[in-house]
């Protein structure tokens, strides 16, 4: 039986895909306890945590299931598409916001999403995130909030000895990012510069650079051996390989 | 069951009937088996007259099971569904003597009042008991047909709504009971998948859902692979997406 290793990508198609994806990851998953990453909850809890935060707040300015795309779109999506898909946690059809999204959101954020995560998964936390720790809370603005960032001088997590105790691996995958990745994926390029520099100045790759640039590389760095990396991500196509791990890459939901 | 439960009992049962009930004390479980005839009213006078027989019961799943099917059979008789008490109980009586091989006497004496324990029970409205009916069909009756299914998903739904405001956990819960039914092929769940909605019909009944009990029911559900949440296909986001930019270019 194969032991994956869950990115943040797999993770969603895991519980907000098309209904083949869904089945797919389930038989690939099935019968052994897999891993994942703290560095993949923290994005976890940004995208669906947020999105039902989102619907929530939304409740209070209107009853439109559109207002509630845009919103959460503009904070964590590339496009709608995704953002729908994780709305389906909540809502049962495309239907306008009632009670019974707002019952299904606060069983999310009270316990539906750290169990999804968790389903058969075991959780690494090398660099002991406090972001992955966050909870949604309420805001003195009355609306609910995630802290879903933070600041490279605050102490608050482990990142600095997590790197400088895998000096050549980020050097390894930084390099590869860097110099093999196909001209039109800016986003790992940037991930390969900011890995490469990442030993010599722990600090300067925490906060943006952890949470928004390094992440990928951050997930991969806790992958056994005897694991598989599974995902949708592409940029795991350079990552793998310069980690000597095998990566399975799914073709995302359309 | 809790004392107060027990003492609401003030049904009369029919004669020739075998009870059976459930109640944890001194760390383990217990079933307790009346199989005498019984004309007298079930509460404050009628454990005397049932004279239990009691068993203690090794297999902690079987525990839950006979426990959720005697509440059941309680649940039923106090809201006056009799119809499927005879039969039931019988079938009742042959999971004691049949299917626990390692069912033994208890170390109290035949006839030993049973130890009660309190749990928190919150009123269940008219609209929960027909949900809590709907979800009995399933999961004692076995009922594996979608119309049953999704009945029990609006009925669960249609209390989620009632109690939201008074009881939101249980309202919660109630939903995602109701979208595990409504979303899940009945075909796709075995027997021991029906697990979780036996604990969720259990908790149900209780005002306040403790979180261990609710990770428990929901834990349940992703084990036994259920499905708990809507699946939007591609016609269902290019029909959203379309209504949504109709909006941006209308505005």
């Amino acid at each position: 039986v194969t032991k994956f290793y869950l990115d943040t990508s797999a993770h969603l198609e895991r519980w907000t895909g098309s209904r083949d994806k869904r089945a797919e990851i389930a038989v690939l998953l099935q019968g052994e306890t897999h891993a994942t990453s703290s560095h993949a909850r923290r994005e976890w809890k940004r995208v669906a945590e947020i999105a039902a935060a989102e619907v929530l707040n939304a409740f209070e300015r209107s009853d439109d299931l559109s207002d509630v795309l845009v919103h959460i779109s503009q904070l964590s999506f590339r496009e709608p598409k995704q953002a729908l898909r994780v709305l389906s946690l909540f809502v049962r059809d495309q239907s306008v916001l009632d009670r019974r999204v707002l019952r299904k959101a606060r069983l999310f954020l009270r316990s539906g999403s750290r169990q999804r995560f968790e389903e058969s998964v075991e959780v690494r936390d090398g660099s002991e995130c406090q972001l992955a720790q966050n909870q949604v809370y309420r805001h003195s603005s009355g609306s609910l909030r995630l802290e879903w960032r933070c600041r490279k001088y605050e102490d608050i997590c482990e990142q600095e000895a997590f790197i400088a105790a895998r000096d050549p691996q980020y050097r390894a995958v930084g390099k590869a990012l860097r110099d093999n990745s196909p001209t039109d994926r800016k986003g790992d390029i940037a991930m390969g510069a900011a890995a490469v520099a990442a030993p010599d100045s722990p600090r300067d790759a925490k906060g943006k650079v952890c949470y928004s640039v390094l992440g990928d590389v951050s997930i991969a760095m806790e992958c056994g051996d005897a694991e598989e990396i599974l995902t949708t991500d592409r940029s795991f196509d350079t990552i793998g390989p310069a980690l000597g791990i095998k990566v399975r890459r799914l073709q995302p939901s359309p | 069951m809790s004392p107060k439960t027990l003492k609401r009992q003030h049904r009369k049962i029919p004669d020739r009937h075998t009870v059976l009930f459930g109640s944890a004390g001194s760390g383990k479980t217990y079933a307790f088996a009346a199989v005498k005839p019984m004309t007298q009213y079930w509460g404050r006078r009628g454990l005397g007259r049932v004279d239990p027989i009691q068993y203690s019961i090794d297999d902690p799943s079987s525990n839950l099971l006979i426990i959720s099917q005697v509440e059941d059979y309680l649940a039923a008789e106090t809201f006056g569904r009799r119809a499927v008490e005879a039969k039931r109980s019988l079938q009742l009586y042959d999971l004691v003597n049949q299917a626990w091989g390692s069912v033994r006497a208890g170390p109290q004496q035949q006839g030993a009042a049973p130890k009660r324990t309190a749990r928190r029970r919150a009123p269940v409205t008219r609209k929960l008991d027909s949900a809590l009916a709907a979800l009995h069909l399933i999961i004692v009756e076995h009922k594996r047909d979608v119309t049953t299914w999704v009945s029990a998903a609006r009925a669960l739904d249609a209390a989620a709504a009632e109690e939201d405001a008074k009881y939101p956990r249980r309202a919660e819960l109630a939903t995602a009971v109701a979208d595990a039914l409504a979303f899940t092929p009945p075909d796709d769940i075995s027997d021991s998948g029906l697990q979780p909605l036996r604990h969720a019909y259990k908790a149900l009944r209780r005002g306040f859902i403790a979180q261990a009990e609710e990770d428990q029911i929901m834990s349940g559900f992703f084990r036994h692979r259920w499905t708990v949440d809507a699946v939007l296909e591609e016609t269902d986001l290019a029909s959203l997406l379309a209504v949504e930019s109709d909006e941006h270019s209308s505005s």
